[in-house]
């Protein structure tokens, strides 16, 4: 029944998993995400996306958004998501950093001390030790307990059974039923492959906001990025130590202030 | 030994006497258990659990309120048997078999509402025995329902035993009455209730909940719910069956513990919002601006509630039969109030400037799945204190004692 050695251990060295931190610190793989701030437009013109990617989608944000619905990644449906269930993009929140508004893109961290694996009881939950935190999906409970844990509002719950057709499924994601909670994956699908290949809302990004990275490769970008010193962290303050970095350009121009979009709308739980 | 046989034919027996009022009201919360068993399947296996009003923003609601009142419930429950046992006053007995019933209810209704609220209750059956994260504090309160249950359901047995010899139990069921009832007592606030609020005190996401003060919060919280949920039962149903089960003594001394719970949980109160309101913190800031605005009338009926009854209570001219009817049965709607104000307003706040609003209402299946749980819990109190042999009353005992 109860593991006595674990727990005691636990309650030792309190809920921090050093150890895997420091393998995850000296491991292979450290992956972490870049989001340019200055870069996230949410207002590209319908011409201008025409250009560059296909035209399903007016505005760049969206874009990024139903991106992962047709990745079927994940159902971090968001502040903008597209349908209820079936899975969309990153929560897409703005915040008031300079007199006008910013868009800013908001996922899972994929914490170092994260939050929702500390309370995550059948640990559905999990850091891997490539440092991606990864949910099971046949162990979740559906409690909700991590999503009220999480910081961030990264995790979504599937309301609903989920109806994505055949076609429209990428068979390298599972489907993740109905009573589960889900959240970003790095694109584990994409990026454990070990073929170099980055995430789909990296590639995704019109204007180059993501960059995506081994942190340990000191020759990846991302440790180049981290030299700046001009990154910061959301809600640093949590001591969660996250892996998704923001960056503010420096810029000689005035930064360009764009048009918010409209309010979010039918987005369960907001008025 | 307990004569099967006869238990069941008194049983029967007591049944048919009841009453139509009595066999009405069973009718009643059958249909309004239909109805939320009835609603449960529809959330369980036909429309998912997007019918209810819980959303990505705010994962908890109301079930989570009902579960956290009634474990508080169960916990409060078990402070009867400490007196009867604990402190050796014989003037509770009455109440000994419907506390530790209360209290086994409740702790029923609660597993309840946490079973409607997961995803998927099959799997979380497996919960403490196979799958668990020993960081995780709730594999910890989920393990302890089992022992809780199992001492109440010990306690029970004890209870009737000594009820059946007349009262008088030999002096190993009473030793064993009396261990049971402070172990429970101390179990139930210590090993189950104090773990539920640290289960809420852990999230640092969420600035109400992350106070130390919560898990002793909680015991006091649960303390004077129970004792005002037992007073409230206790006159209603001698109001009902017009026989005093206990005196207006007892009554008057269980209404001097609520008092002084209720102003433990008012201080505690008045500090951490204080603390709150000065700590200057973004989402503290915040939860203060949405107790005192938008959700002011839940935040006056606990603080005005509470502070309410216990004034009536504090004067003896208040701890008469209406004053702690009405005492009563303000602390539950408070002590309700506070829940709400706990889980739902703690998640109301956005966590990132310009979420928008947030908001919360129970759908129409949520509150037919609550309605049906309290009132199976109703309906099994009513049944099983018709059918188990209950304490003597007051009034049958001093009427026994004046015609002897
Ligand atoms: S952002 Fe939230 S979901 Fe992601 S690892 Fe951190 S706490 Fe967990
Ligand atoms: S909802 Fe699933 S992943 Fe989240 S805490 Fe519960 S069991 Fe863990």
């Amino acid at each position: 029944m109860l593991n006595l050695p674990v727990l005691l251990e636990a309650m030792c060295s309190g809920p921090r998993d050093w150890d895997l931190l420091q393998k995850i610190r000296s491991g292979p793989r450290n992956w972490v995400y870049w989001v340019i701030l200055s870069r996230v437009q949410p207002d590209l013109t319908p011409q201008n996306l025409k250009e560059r990617w296909s035209p399903y989608r007016e505005s760049s944000l969206e874009w990024c958004i139903t991106l992962f619905e047709t990745e079927s990644v994940t159902g971090v449906s968001g502040i903008y998501h597209p349908t209820e269930n079936p899975g969309a993009g990153t929560t897409m929140m703005y915040t008031k950093l300079r007199k006008d508004k910013w868009y800013m893109p908001v996922q899972c961290n994929h914490c170092d001390d994260a939050p929702c694996v500390q309370v995550c009881p059948t640990g559905a939950s999990y850091k891997d030790s490539d440092g991606i935190v990864m949910i099971n999906y046949d162990k979740c409970i559906g409690c909700r307990y991590c999503m009220v844990a999480c910081p961030y509002q990264a995790r979504r719950f599937n309301w609903f059974h989920p109806e994505v057709p055949y076609k429209d499924r990428n068979p390298l994601v599972p489907m993740r039923e109905e009573g589960v909670v889900e959240k970003c994956t790095f694109c584990v699908h994409r990026t454990r492959t070990g073929k170099g290949k980055t995430t789909r809302c990296v590639e995704a990004c019109p204007n180059k906001a993501r960059t995506f990275g081994n942190l340990n490769d000191p020759d990846s970008e991302v440790s180049r990025l981290i030299k700046s010193e001009r990154w910061w962290r959301l809600k640093d303050e949590l001591n969660t130590g996250c892996n998704i970095y923001y960056l503010t350009r420096h810029s000689k121009k005035r930064m360009r202030w764009y048009k918010p979009l409209p309010p979010p709308q039918n987005i369960r739980g907001l008025r | 030994m307990i004569d099967l046989r006869k238990a069941y034919d008194r049983a029967l027996v007591s049944m048919k006497d009841a009453g139509r009022t009595y066999h009405i009201i069973l009718a009643i919360l059958l249909v309004l258990i239909a109805w939320g068993g009835f609603s449960w399947i529809r959330i369980m296996f036909i429309d998912g659990a997007g019918i209810t009003g819980s959303s990505d923003l705010v994962p908890w609601g109301i079930y989570i309120v009902g579960f956290v009142f009634f474990v508080g419930t169960s916990a409060g429950a078990s402070l009867v048997g400490l007196m009867i046992h604990g402190f050796g006053r014989k003037d509770y007995e009455p109440l000994g078999t419907r506390a530790i019933l209360v209290g086994f209810l409740s702790l029923t209704a609660a597993v309840l509402f946490l079973m409607s609220d997961v995803g998927n209750p099959i799997r979380a059956g497996l919960l403490p025995a196979v799958l668990r994260n020993p960081t995780s504090m709730l594999v910890y309160t989920s393990m302890t329902y089992a022992g809780f249950a199992a001492l109440m359901l010990s306690e029970l047995f004890f209870a009737i035993k000594i009820t059946l010899q007349g009262g008088k139990g030999s002096h190993r069921d009473e030793k064993m009455a009396q261990v049971l009832a402070v172990g429970a007592l101390l179990f139930a606030l210590m090993v189950v209730h104090a773990p539920h609020g640290a289960l809420f005190a852990f999230l640092k996401a969420r600035e109400m909940w992350n106070t130390p003060l919560l898990p002793a919060h909680f015991v006091t919280v649960a303390l004077a719910s129970g004792i005002a949920v037992i007073i409230h039962i206790t006159i209603v149903t001698s109001k009902i069956t017009r026989k005093e089960i206990v005196s207006k003594e007892t009554l008057s001394h269980m209404g001097g513990l609520l008092a002084f719970f209720l102003g433990v949980t008012l201080f505690m109160d008045f500090f951490d919002y204080l603390v709150m309101s000065y700590s200057g913190k973004p989402g503290g800031l915040e939860i203060w601006h949405f107790l005192t605005t938008d959700f002011y009338s839940f935040f006056l009926i606990n603080t005005i509630g509470m502070f309410g009854a216990m004034v009536i209570l504090l004067f003896k001219r208040g701890r008469t039969i209406p004053g702690l009817l009405i005492a009563s049965t303000i602390t539950i709607i408070a002590i309700l109030s506070y829940r709400w104000n706990l889980i739902v307003v703690a998640q109301i706040p956005p966590l990132f400037p310009g979420t928008g609003n947030i908001y919360y209402t129970p759908t129409v299946p949520e509150v037919a799945v609550v309605a049906g749980i309290v009132a199976l819990i109703s309906f099994l109190y009513l049944v099983l204190t018709r059918v188990l042999p209950m304490e003597e009353t007051y009034q049958e005992n001093r009427q026994m004692t004046i015609e002897n």
